[in-house]
């Protein structure tokens, strides 16, 4: 009996993700009417393998004790919204909703950070911020890369900054990184999570997962090898970040996250494929990583014994 | 601008469960997507049904088993899945325990999952299954005989 609960323990090493940026948005997306549209189509709900009766718990809203506690809720609510509004002159929004981390109290040591970081599930906002400004003349003079991610959200970074727009570039919010001076390789990879790097030895990575409201800064000794990094990503949690030595030669260092950017492993650095030949570069994944060679795609990827 | 005040119980299953629930869902789904899908839709539905759910915990529970097994029945239902190879993410775990468990019925393996991941006791699982104790009981010896099976040859 005891293996299979031993067994079964290891699971608790698969990284789960956060998951509370996913769960706002969804929120806002039922809006304020309608209860819960979306468990109807999960029908015809599963039952255990004897189709035994299950249709009391397929009714939510029956007994009066449950209507008197949503009429409750309903009325709290209300004093809630009406406080809020006599309190915050009707500025009250999401992002200030920051439920406190279940780890230990977050480390506020403003220099260089170690490389754990602390997770907090931060409440993003897809309105426009409060701080947005219209955009400057000169303010993209140093354009490093940009991305439009979805209709309405775009990332901007130049050479110190990063911006984002949530209006389709009408309004713009300078969101940048406290830690990171430069840019040296940035991905926007959806309209809350981005990464940005600064070269140099060390070399320092920040994830946000909130639109830039926070970031996670880690730094990363690579010591020689401080060209890049290139970054490529297969979910937003989960990627990989490669410093080469500028000068060419074939060394490599290779850390990759499986958890937004917390935690970072490496360096590896080992059978990386040796192709001859100038101009190689690496370059985004397709399960791995793509090796590009004078122009052409040389379909080597990584073979996975460094991180996977 | 709707004000959504996240009900307090909520925020405490979410900070104590989730991550546990989102690791029951991958083992039983085999699927990081269907895996953030479920758990996050359960919580959001959670948070928006407020006080209305007397038991938030075995609410989200019960309704993220039930959207992932519909999401693995859709599935299912577009056509032979690919063989798809083992997730990266097993290789954390243990992956021969998350091949194995695949290879159990929806209801077996929700069943072994809640009772020595989950710890549960078996009315609680059946509780959280929208099923009953026997129901459960019967999967749950019926599982655990098969993944011993299943994983005697590397248990030594």
């Amino acid at each position: 009996m005891d293996d299979l609960r031993q067994r079964f323990a290891t699971l608790d090493r698969v990284p789960a993700p956060d998951l509370w940026n996913e769960i706002e948005r969804r929120l806002e997306g039922f809006g304020s009417t309608t209860p819960a549209g979306r468990l109807v189509a999960v029908q015809p709900e599963w039952r255990g393998a004897r189709g035994e009766r299950s249709r009391r718990s397929s009714t939510p809203f029956r007994s009066r004790r449950q209507i008197a506690l949503l009429v409750a809720a309903a009325l709290i609510a209300t004093l809630l919204v009406g406080g809020a509004f006599l309190v915050g002159s009707g500025l009250v929004r999401l992002t200030s909703v920051v439920p406190p981390s279940p780890e230990a109290p977050h480390a506020t040591s403003p220099g260089p950070s170690p490389v754990v970081g602390s997770p907090s599930p931060v409440i993003a906002a897809t309105a426009t911020p409060l701080n947005a400004f219209p955009a400057r003349p000169g303010m993209f003079d140093q354009l490093r890369d940009w991305r439009p991610v979805s209709d309405t959200v775009g990332w901007v970074a130049t050479s110190s900054a990063v911006y984002r727009t949530t209006d389709r570039g009408v309004t713009w919010s300078d969101v940048r990184p406290q830690g990171s001076a430069t840019m040296s390789a940035t991905a926007f990879l959806d309209a809350d999570t981005t990464y940005v790097a600064s070269g140099g030895s060390p070399a320092t990575i920040e994830a946000t997962h909130d639109g830039g409201a926070s970031w996670v800064p880690v730094n990363l000794e690579v010591g020689a090898t401080s060209g890049g990094p290139v970054f490529s990503f297969q979910t937003p949690l989960h990627g990989f970040a490669t410093f080469f030595d500028p000068d060419g030669a074939n060394q490599r260092a290779v850390y990759g996250t499986v958890d937004g950017g917390v935690t970072w492993s490496g360096p590896k650095d080992g059978s990386v494929p040796t192709i001859a030949g100038g101009g190689e570069k690496l370059s985004d994944p397709l399960g791995g990583f793509l090796w590009q060679r004078a122009g052409k795609f040389d379909n080597q990827p990584f073979d996975n014994r460094f991180f996977l | 601008m709707a004000v959504i005040e996240p009900y307090e119980g909520v925020e405490a299953v979410y900070r104590a469960d989730a991550e546990r629930l989102w690791r029951a869902i991958y083992a039983f789904a085999g699927d990081a997507e269907i895996a953030s899908d479920a758990v996050a839709e359960a919580f959001a539905q959670v948070l928006n049904r407020g006080a209305a759910v007397r038991d938030p915990a075995a609410w989200t529970w019960r309704t993220a088993f039930r959207i992932s097994a519909g999401a693995l029945k859709a599935r299912g239902a577009e056509g032979p899945v690919v063989a798809a190879p083992a997730e990266h993410l097993d290789r954390y775990g243990d992956p021969d325990l998350l091949a194995a468990l695949r290879l159990l019925p929806d209801a077996q393996r929700a069943a072994v999952i809640l009772f020595y991941y989950a710890d549960l006791p078996i009315r609680d699982i059946a509780a959280r299954l929208g099923s009953n104790s026997l129901a459960v009981r019967a999967n749950l010896s019926r599982g655990r005989g098969r993944l011993r099976q299943l994983l005697g040859g590397h248990d030594g």
